[in-house]
């Protein structure tokens, strides 16, 4: 590559807005009647109210319609596949400036917010909390601090759910936010804030805890007291084909699970206390795949030094799996891509990887895709970093969740409206669950699962609840803050009001407006009849 | 006064540039006073205050230069239990022809009278709602307060056309004739009119409760007002940009911003806006003076004045501010706030 990015992990994203960048964006927005982009919003946002807010300069305004539907509201500013949700519904598509950048407005408005540095509190129209019935005091633990488990935390906590524990089986917090997606894409300050905001709600995160491990099971959680249980551990190990077997990381050959960690310890100040080095590449490096996560790769191969990266995969550019914001940025870097090729066998010297050998592979057309041995290609390269996806088979892991039903490929069997196992305590969501791809959905399915852990906890009790879901809000110390005003002896709720006007045209549109809070409002200018 | 309008009367305002879509500049509009009787707004008025007891109605009013009108109106208003009276001296089209609206309120002889009569028939507060189509609308504030008013709205809208068409036809333009009258601006554009004015009358009256209208968009810009004089703020452009919803936006933005100002540590922010540290091609570029006597950070190795350094990132204890504190400490003290 032309530009030297060895060691270099400053935000790489073209998103990120400045605030008269961010300002302008917003003032784009159609605020359409329907709008698609909230419709294409795996957690439901409402983005047209976060839009106007920005537009209003109120970025706390937006800040906590974000939170309050995503508690991951940064994190996914920052790198969802917007192409392929919001934005891509965006009505302006059709316009010579664009869709509306939604991405980088949610990141904005929720960063001013992280300067702003105020903790999140406790829902303030509930009861306090020795006041609260026996049911929320229930122990409730989540395994794997990530995102799926972060949001299904935070919304337990804002229902009220004061014994909520968290279990982390590594040193760090954040899942593969802190551990895969790199420094230049998601800083670790942002995961850092983000549970941080869970933390004031009063979870409490218990690390180098897992399934598995030191003999913690379902059973023992059980035993321990713990009455519902959320799996939200991911797919920790790495899907290695067969001609890598037996290949180490000193012989020069990485898994996408081995390479990131590894990066992501380097690079991320506060993650740990490790003071690591970033793993020493040189030469060419070949990246296999084509998902997002192997452009993750290939860009922090370049900050480790590597001088050439290719990027290797089976399928067509038109079949490329990864959205174009991470397409684009590896280009830009110079980074090379090579389509069609399937590997084929490794070849080493004197114990350590000098290339690969690959075969063509063809599409028929009635769609299969077959591997031709007789075009062979072979390629000179100093490292190979493999990226064919992640799955679950620790043995040890597979046990502990026993009684849990596993599928076919060794995850749990899920419920999808109510993230609920086969057993009704125990509940899953995120990649584990099967049904999540990114970030966002990972959200959602903790949101979903807080719902219905609710419900569950509650018919223990005996109670029942409300028959369409409805969940708390993000709250903070701004939010108790009296704006009414006494004037001429008379006490307005807040200082605004409709004028005289036709906004006020008819006493039924007073009323609408007294519903959505307007303080006070002026008739219409009437006179006598005459 | 029975009226009957015409349309179409509200337009959208060329004075943000070729912009179309919510977010308009500015309207103009040849709307006259309420097409529905006296009768069915003091009905809803006392059906409303019933049902939202603690919000507030305020009935605008308006008659021609009459004792026996503007008594007889007052008093029905009053009885219909209307918290408070917005007299409408100031409706810039279609009632000056008639000898109301603009006709009484450009003089501060007619504005001080009807304030006297209006005083003598009522005993709740009521309001004189200025228009900024004067030379001077501090004289008429002067003029209302002397009459015994309570307080004074400013302001109305400012007499305009918006456009005219290349083939001389008027925008908004009636009928087959085209036929149009000199209307109201209003929005965003009139804001530094409004603004002037609210800061006038509250330095030449101090203390003289003002409610602010003209260009109210947002928290950040109603806090303008409040700053200038105001007491409370009313809005109507920027519903007709949305909607209602708006309020939501309004009174959250406008906690956030008493908010903010009791952090110490945030004293450099403007509003909720970050300041806009020194930087060139992305890095911070601090001064010498910002980095003596600074903390080293040994993580990165490098000396910052850290805008988020994670010991300070917590601020856990805060004080509940109240409206009310933190307009004590602006330099327009009233009384009545």
């Amino acid at each position: 590559s032309c530009l030297n990015l060895e060691n270099n992990f400053d935000d790489i994203k073209h998103t990120t807005l400045s605030e008269r960048g961010a300002l302008r964006e917003a003032l784009r927005c159609l605020k359409c009647a329907d709008a698609p982009c909230q419709k294409s919003c795996p957690t439901n946002l409402d983005i047209k109210s976060f839009i106007t807010s920005i537009s209003n300069k109120n970025y706390y305004g937006a800040a906590k319609a974000i939170l309050s539907d995503n508690p991951l509201g940064l994190t996914c500013g920052m790198v969802c596949p917007t192409s392929d949700l919001c934005v891509g519904g965006c009505n302006l598509y059709a316009s010579e400036e664009g869709p509306i950048n939604i991405g980088g407005l949610q990141q904005f408005a929720t960063e001013v917010f992280s300067k702003m540095g105020i903790p999140q509190i406790r829902n303030p129209e509930l009861p306090p909390a020795h006041e609260m019935p026996e049911s929320f005091h229930t122990r409730i633990a989540l395994i794997g601090c990530g995102p799926a488990s972060i949001s299904c935390a935070s919304f337990l906590a804002r229902l009220g759910y004061d014994n909520i524990t968290i279990f982390e089986k590594q040193k760090y917090i954040g899942g593969l936010s802190t551990a895969e997606i790199p420094q230049f894409r998601l800083p670790y300050e942002v995961v850092q804030f983000e549970i941080d905001l869970m933390m004031d709600l009063g979870v409490k995160v218990v690390l180098e805890k897992g399934l598995g491990q030191n003999g913690m099971t379902l059973t023992s959680l059980k035993k321990e007291g713990f009455q519902v249980v959320f799996v939200g551990i991911g797919l920790p190990q790495a899907n290695r084909d067969k001609i890598f077997e037996g290949l180490t990381t000193e012989q020069g050959f990485y898994t996408s699970k081995d390479f990131l960690p590894l990066v992501a310890k380097a690079s991320k100040i506060g993650m740990c206390n490790c003071r690591s080095q970033l793993p020493k590449l040189h030469g060419n490096v070949i990246v296999l795949g084509a998902g997002d996560t192997a452009f993750d790769c290939a860009t922090s191969a370049l900050r480790c030094g590597a001088r050439r990266v290719f990027v290797v995969f089976r399928k067509g550019f038109t079949n490329i799996r990864a959205v174009p914001e991470e397409m684009e940025v590896a280009k830009e870097e110079k980074c090379e891509f090579l389509p069609f090729l399937f590997p084929h066998e490794v070849i080493k010297k004197d114990g350590r990887v000098v290339g690969l050998r690959f075969c063509r592979t063809e599409q028929q057309d009635d769609g299969t895709w077959v591997v031709d041995e007789e075009q062979i290609v072979h390629l000179k390269a100093d490292f190979i970093i493999s990226a064919f996806g992640s799955m679950l088979n620790d043995p040890e892991v597979k046990k502990a969740l026993e009684p849990v039903k596993l599928n076919g490929w060794g995850t749990p069997e899920v419920n999808s409206e109510t993230m609920q196992t086969s057993e009704p305590w125990v509940f899953a969501g995120g990649d584990i669950a099967g049904l999540a791809n990114t970030t966002v959905e990972s959200v959602n399915d903790g949101k979903q699962a807080s719902w219905h852990i609710h419900k569950y906890i509650q018919s223990l009790h005996g109670n029942t609840v409300r028959s369409t879901p409805k969940l708390p809000l993000f709250h903070c110390a701004i939010d108790t803050v009296d704006i009414s005003v006494e004037m001429c002896g008379i006490k307005f709720p807040n200082p605004f009001g409709l004028a005289s006007a036709p906004p006020t045209t008819s006493a039924a549109m007073i009323r609408r407006a007294f519903e959505q809070g307007w303080g006070f409002a002026l008739t219409k200018t009437f006179g006598l009849d005459k | 006064d029975l009226v009957t309008n015409v349309s179409p009367r509200i337009v959208r305002g060329t004075t943000s540039g070729h912009v179309f879509g919510p977010g308009q500049g500015s309207f103009l509009n040849i709307e006259l006073i309420s097409e529905k009787t006296a009768a069915y707004w003091c009905k809803s008025v006392a059906e409303l205050k019933a049902e939202f007891p603690q919000n507030i109605i305020i009935s605008s009013i308006m008659c021609g230069y009459n004792q026996a009108d503007w008594t007889e109106l007052a008093k029905m208003a009053e009885d219909s239990k209307a918290d408070a009276l917005e007299l409408n001296l100031s409706c810039p089209h279609g009632m000056g022809e008639r000898g109301m609206g603009l006709a009484c309120g450009q003089d501060p002889e007619l504005v001080r009278n009807i304030c006297r009569w209006v005083r003598k028939a009522t005993t709740i507060p009521f309001f004189a709602k200025l228009t900024p189509n004067v030379t001077n609308i501090v004289d008429i504030a002067t003029a209302a307060y002397e009459g015994g008013a309570d307080g004074v709205t400013a302001t109305n809208t400012v007499s305009g056309l918006m456009a005219l068409k290349a083939d001389a036809t008027p925008w908004p333009g009636i009928g087959r004739g085209a036929r149009t009258t000199y209307g109201g601006v209003s929005g965003n554009a009139i804001r530094p009119i409004a603004l002037r004015a609210v800061s006038a009358i509250a330095k030449a009256l101090p203390g003289f409760p003002i409610l602010a209208t003209g260009g109210i968009d947002s928290a950040e810009s109603g806090l303008q007002f409040l700053h200038a004089g105001a007491s409370v703020l009313q809005v109507c452009s920027a519903v007709q940009n949305q909607d209602f919803t708006v309020i939501e936006d309004y009174c959250l933005g406008l906690k956030a911003l008493l908010y903010l100002k009791s952090i110490e540590e945030l004293h450099d922010w403007d509003g909720q806006s970050p300041p806009t540290i020194r930087h060139q091609k992305g890095k911070p570029v601090p001064r010498v003076e910002e980095l003596v006597g600074k903390k080293w950070s040994e993580d990165t190795g490098k000396r910052f004045p850290l805008s988020l350094h994670p010991d300070e990132r917590r601020h856990k204890k805060r004080c509940v501010v109240l409206a009310n504190t933190v307009f004590l400490s602006l330099p327009n003290k009233s009384k009545f706030t």
